[in-house]
């Protein structure tokens, strides 16, 4: 049985990704076509020709205007997926048409919905509006993970693994040995880990970023909308700085790291990552440091994964995990991502039943 | 809003777990507490259990 929900919104690309030219993202085990048309507009299809499953990203295949044709024998599709020309005769099979994908472009992503159409609503779609607020400036990618994408969400829900794995770039001793406290909306499906740490030792990719040097606050609050986007509310001040009462925070800097986490197969993973911050809004320097260093940290969690999938993959069948307190939320979110797939047991094996009410 | 809540009990490793209905249990791993979490109402009775303190460290200590 699949590990990956359906009728679900994936994000499958940057918006800035896709221009009038064709794209090919396999999401969710589906190869999908996409371009932009000369409206604007993202549109999303099968990757493969109803004649002979050429894929229509692959050259010769190429884009004409608005449609699209087959490289290989010369098939032609319309934006709404639909054939408009078959080779050598006037009639156009009646079914002869693409199946296509709803898609919607929203704060600087493309997401599109894999599972029954009818059931696709945009308003749920969770939102990260930082990305394209006037008020932070953001730099994000894309690293594609071989690995399944219930690895990532562990590694996500559990940022004590910052002090081992990334240390010397986020990770502080403090992390691990701070606390958590987490939270589930049962009804909204979100789950939220928190981790106020209010003397912590800041890291580089803080410190040299918002020039605080010194011990600091470093709240970490985290939000998990499965199966898809994860966002890490990050909070830095001085020693004793704290919000205002009504909820203003001027003296602190505020974060938001967004991941987005998309299964291209069973067992791979497109891990988009996204840094946004309120501070020095137009200095390229803390840019271009951010982007490395967040680059670094996803890429230092890429080739621990990668490693991770592979000792699964050959594992012998039965091994049974030990999860401890920092587990708390990634145990929540598995039981959540199975409920969501369908599934009785998380993959753990650790027993998840449905909640009675 | 239906929310299930864990805390970590301070200066200790035990976990409390907080039901949407106000029942409160105490445990020694998250497996543990969402279980007994998502077993609402089996067990949840909505006044808070007694706080426990952690078992003094030690071998062979008197019951």
């Amino acid at each position: 049985m699949s590990s990956i929900p359906r009728d679900q919104w994936y994000v499958a690309a940057y918006g800035r990704e896709i221009g009038h030219d064709l794209f090919s993202r396999t999401i969710c085990g589906e190869s999908i076509l996409f371009w932009r048309t000369r409206a604007g507009e993202v549109t999303a299809m099968s990757d493969r020709c109803v004649h002979r499953r050429f894929p229509l990203s692959q050259a010769p295949s190429r884009l004409v205007e608005d449609q699209v044709v087959c490289g290989y024998h010369g098939f032609t599709y319309g934006a709404d997926g639909v054939c408009v020309a078959v080779p050598g005769q006037t009639r156009v099979p009646r079914t002869a048409r693409l199946k296509r994908y709803p898609v919607v472009e929203q704060d600087s992503f493309v997401w599109v919905w894999i599972g029954d159409p009818a059931k696709a609503d945009a308003a749920r779609i969770p939102r990260a509006p930082w990305l394209v607020s006037p008020d932070y400036t953001t730099v994000s990618g894309m690293e594609p993970l071989r690995a399944r994408f219930g690895l990532l969400v562990d590694n996500l829900l559990d940022l004590s693994h910052e002090t081992y794995l990334h240390g010397g770039y986020i990770g502080t001793p403090e992390v691990a040995a701070t606390p958590i406290t987490t939270e589930v909306d049962e009804e909204a499906g979100i789950v939220y880990v928190s981790r106020h740490m209010d003397d912590a030792e800041c890291p580089p990719f803080y410190a040299k970023s918002t020039g605080l040097t010194g011990r600091i606050m470093r709240w970490q609050d985290i939000e998990y909308t499965p199966p898809c986007l994860y966002k890490l509310h990050s909070r830095i001040a001085p020693l004793g700085v704290l919000p205002n009462p009504d909820g203003s925070d001027p003296d602190a800097f505020h974060v938001e790291v967004v991941y987005a986490i998309t299964p291209e197969t069973e067992h791979s993973t497109h891990d988009f990552w996204a840094v946004a911050r309120d501070f020095a809004l137009d200095d390229q320097g803390v840019s271009d440091f951010l982007a490395e260093q967040n680059r670094t940290v996803v890429l230092q969690d890429v080739a621990a994964l990668d490693v991770l999938e592979r000792v699964i993959a050959t594992e012998p069948p039965g091994y049974q995990e030990l999860s401890i307190n920092i587990d708390t939320g990634g145990l929540a979110a598995r039981r959540l991502l199975a409920r969501m797939a369908g599934q009785a047991t998380a993959p753990s094996g650790t027993a998840v039943p449905a909640p009675r009410s | 809003m239906r929310t299930l809540r864990v805390v970590w009990v301070p200066g200790g490793d035990l976990l409390r777990g907080i039901c949407h209905c106000g029942a409160e249990h105490v445990a020694e791993g998250p497996a543990e507490i969402w279980e007994w979490l998502l077993g609402h109402p089996d067990g949840h009775d909505a006044a808070p259990p007694p706080v426990l303190v952690a078992a003094p460290s030690g071998a062979g200590a008197a019951p």
